[in-house]
C-alpha cells in the first residue's frame, strides 16, 4: 500500500482506542471511589462477565 | 416594552458617554490593529486593496468582542441584572435594549475603521448603499449572538475569556458574506440585491430570532 | 449492574466489527480501480463523518429535552455532554483521515471544500461547548446554558454550510468533496463501507454510555463528597452547641468571651 492508508487506520485505531481506555480508566477510578466498603464485610463483589 | 428597552438602552449608552470605553479603549485599539495589517502585508497598494473588506470585518469582529463582553458586564457587575429583574423588566425588552445600545457603539467602532481602511489602504467603497445596508443588517446579527453567549459565558472571570471561541466560529457564515458584499460593492457591480446581502438578512434574522428567544433563559441563574 | 454488562457486550461487538472492518478494508477488499488502494479509506473517512454527525445530532435533542420544562432531568444534559464530547472526538478524527486522504488525492493536506470547512467550524463549535461546560457554575445553571449554546450551534450549522458552499461555488467550478463516492462501489466494497457505518455506530454507542456512566458518577461523587462535608460541618456546629450549652451551664453567662472561644477550640 501507499503509506497513507495505513497511517489513516493507524491514527483512527489509536485515537479511538486511546480515548476508550481512558473513559474506562475514568470510569472504573470513579466506580472505586463510590463503592462505599464497609468495615465488618468484603468488598462489595464485581460482577464477571 | 419598548419604553423599557428604550430606557435600558438610554442607561448603556449613558454609562458609555460616561466611560467612554469604545471610544478611549476599543477604537483605538482597532485602528492599531489596521496599522499591524499594513506592516504585515508590507503596504503593498494592490494586495491592501484587494484584502481591505475581509481586514474591516476581521477587525471589526475581533474588535467587537470587547464591546460585548463590556456590554455584559456591566450587567453581571454589582448584580445590576437582578436590580433589572426586580423592577419586572422584561427580558426581551433588556434584550432589544443592550443590542440597540451595542449596535451603536458597533457603528461608531465600523465607521472608525471604515474610514481608517480608507485613509490607510487606499481602497474604495464603489456602492454605497449595500456597503451600509449589509454592515448594519451583519452588526445586529453579531450583536445578538454576541448578546446571548456573553449572557451564558458571564458571571464567572474565565467566562470572559472563552467568548471569543464561542462566538467567532459562529459568525464565521456573516464573515464571508459580510465581506462579499463589500467586494462586491467595492467593485461596483453589486447592487442593493446582491446575493450575498440575503445570506447576510437571513443570518442576522435568524440570530436576532433566536437571541430574543435564548436571552431570558441564558440570563436566569 | 445490568446496563454495565449491556455495555461490554456493545463494546466487545464494537471491537470485533471494527477489527472485521480493518480486516476487509486493508485486506480483503480490492483496490479500487481509479484511486487504487487509496480507496481503502473510503471505509473509516465516511462512516466516523456520519457517526460525528450523529452525536451532534443526539446531543442537539438531549439539550432540547432538558430546556423543556416538562422533559427537564439530569440525564439529558448528561447524555448531552457524553455525545458531544465523543463527537468531539470523531470530527478531529474526521478532519484528520480526511487530510491523510487529501494529501494524495488533492496534492495537499486541506483545501477549502464546503464539507471541510464546514466540519472544521463544527469541530471548534462544539470545542466552545466544552470548554463552555467547564466554567464553575452550579449544575443547573450550566446544564440550561450549555443546553442553549448546543442548540444555537445547531442553528448555525446549516447556515455556515450553506455560505461555505456558496462562498466555494462562486469561485471555483465544482470541486473535489464527491471524488471517492463518485466512482461506483458494489460488491464487497459496498458491503465492507455498510460494515464500517455499522461498526462505527456501535463503537459510539458503547463510548457514548460509558462517558454518560462516568458523567453520572462523577456528579454522584461530587453529591457525596458534599453531604460528607455538609455532616462534618452539622456534627462540630453539634459539638459547638454543647460546648456553649455547657458553658452557660456554668454560670458564666457568656461574658468572657475568650473563655467560651478557647472551649469551642
Amino acid at each position: 500500500m501507499n503509506g497513507y492508508v495505513e497511517a489513516g487506520y493507524g491514527v483512527v485505531i489509536v485515537a479511538l482506542g486511546a480515548y476508550g481506555a481512558w473513559l474506562a480508566a475514568r470510569g472504573s477510578r470513579l466506580r472505586r471511589a463510590l463503592v462505599p466498603i464497609p468495615v465488618d464485610q468484603e468488598r462489595p463483589e464485581q460482577p464477571k462477565d | 416594552m419598548i419604553s423599557q428597552a428604550l430606557a435600558v438602552a438610554k442607561k448603556d449608552i449613558l454609562i458609555e458617554y460616561r466611560a467612554k470605553v469604545a471610544l478611549n479603549q476599543v477604537i483605538p485599539f482597532a485602528l492599531a490593529v489596521l496599522l499591524l495589517f499594513g506592516f504585515a502585508l508590507d503596504t503593498q497598494a494592490k494586495v491592501l486593496v484587494e484584502v481591505a473588506p475581509g481586514i474591516f470585518w476581521v477587525v471589526v469582529l475581533f474588535s467587537s468582542l470587547y464591546l460585548i463582553s463590556r456590554s455584559m458586564r456591566l450587567e453581571r457587575d454589582n448584580g445590576a441584572i437582578d436590580g433589572l429583574a426586580l423592577l419586572g423588566i422584561d427580558p426581551l425588552a433588556i434584550f432589544f435594549g443592550k443590542l440597540l445600545a451595542l449596535f451603536v457603539a458597533m457603528s461608531l467602532l465600523e465607521i472608525a475603521v471604515a474610514v481608517g481602511i480608507l485613509v490607510l489602504f487606499s481602497a474604495n467603497l464603489g456602492s454605497l448603499a449595500l456597503l451600509a445596508v449589509s454592515a448594519v443588517v451583519a452588526t445586529l446579527g453579531i450583536c445578538s449572538v454576541g448578546l446571548v453567549y456573553g449572557a451564558l459565558a458571564s458571571g464567572e472571570r474565565v467566562g470572559e475569556s472563552l467568548l471569543p471561541l464561542l462566538v467567532l466560529p459562529l459568525l464565521a457564515p456573516v464573515l464571508i458574506a459580510a465581506t462579499k458584499c463589500w467586494s462586491d460593492a467595492s467593485a461596483s457591480h453589486g447592487g442593493i440585491y446582491d446575493p450575498w446581502l440575503k445570506l447576510v438578512v437571513l443570518f442576522s434574522v435568524v440570530f436576532l430570532v433566536v437571541g430574543a428567544v435564548s436571552f431570558g433563559a441564558a440570563l436566569e441563574d | 449492574m445490568s446496563t454495565r454488562v449491556v455495555r461490554r457486550i456493545i463494546g466487545l461487538t464494537g471491537l470485533l466489527l471494527v477489527v472485521a472492518t480493518v480486516v476487509m478494508g486493508l485486506f480483503v477488499t480490492p483496490p479500487d480501480a481509479v484511486q487504487g488502494n487509496l480507496a481503502r479509506l473510503l471505509y473509516v473517512h465516511p462512516p466516523i463523518a456520519w457517526v460525528a454527525y450523529l452525536a451532534y445530532g443526539v446531543t442537539s435533542v438531549a439539550s432540547a429535552l432538558y430546556l423543556w420544562r416538562p422533559t427537564r432531568a439530569r440525564r439529558w444534559d448528561q447524555l448531552a455532554v457524553a455525545s458531544a464530547e465523543v463527537g468531539v472526538v470523531f470530527t478531529g478524527l474526521t478532519l484528520i483521515t480526511g487530510s491523510i486522504w487529501g494529501r494524495p488525492a488533492w496534492g495537499v493536506w486541506w483545501t477549502w471544500d464546503a464539507r471541510l470547512t464546514t466540519t472544521a467550524i463544527l469541530f471548534v463549535l462544539y470545542l466552545g461547548y466544552l470548554a463552555l461546560r467547564r466554567i464553575p457554575m452550579s449544575r443547573e445553571t450550566r446544564g440550561k446554558r450549555s443546553a442553549i449554546a448546543a442548540l444555537i450551534a445547531f442553528v448555525d450549522v446549516p447556515i455556515v454550510h450553506e455560505s461555505v458552499v456558496w462562498w466555494r461555488t462562486l469561485h471555483q467550478g465544482a470541486t473535489v468533496a464527491t471524488l471517492g463516492t463518485s466512482s461506483k462501489i458494489h460488491g464487497i466494497m459496498a458491503w465492507t463501507l455498510l460494515l464500517g457505518f455499522i461498526a462505527f455506530t456501535v463503537v459510539y454507542l458503547w463510548m457514548t454510555m460509558l462517558r454518560f456512566q462516568v458523567e453520572r458518577m462523577a456528579e454522584q461523587l461530587e453529591d457525596q463528597e458534599f453531604s460528607n462535608w455538609e455532616l462534618e460541618r452539622a456534627k462540630e456546629g453539634e459539638i459547638r452547641s454543647e460546648a456553649i450549652g455547657e458553658l452557660l451551664n456554668d454560670g458564666t453567662n457568656g461574658r468572657d468571651n475568650t473563655l467560651i472561644e478557647d472551649k469551642v477550640r
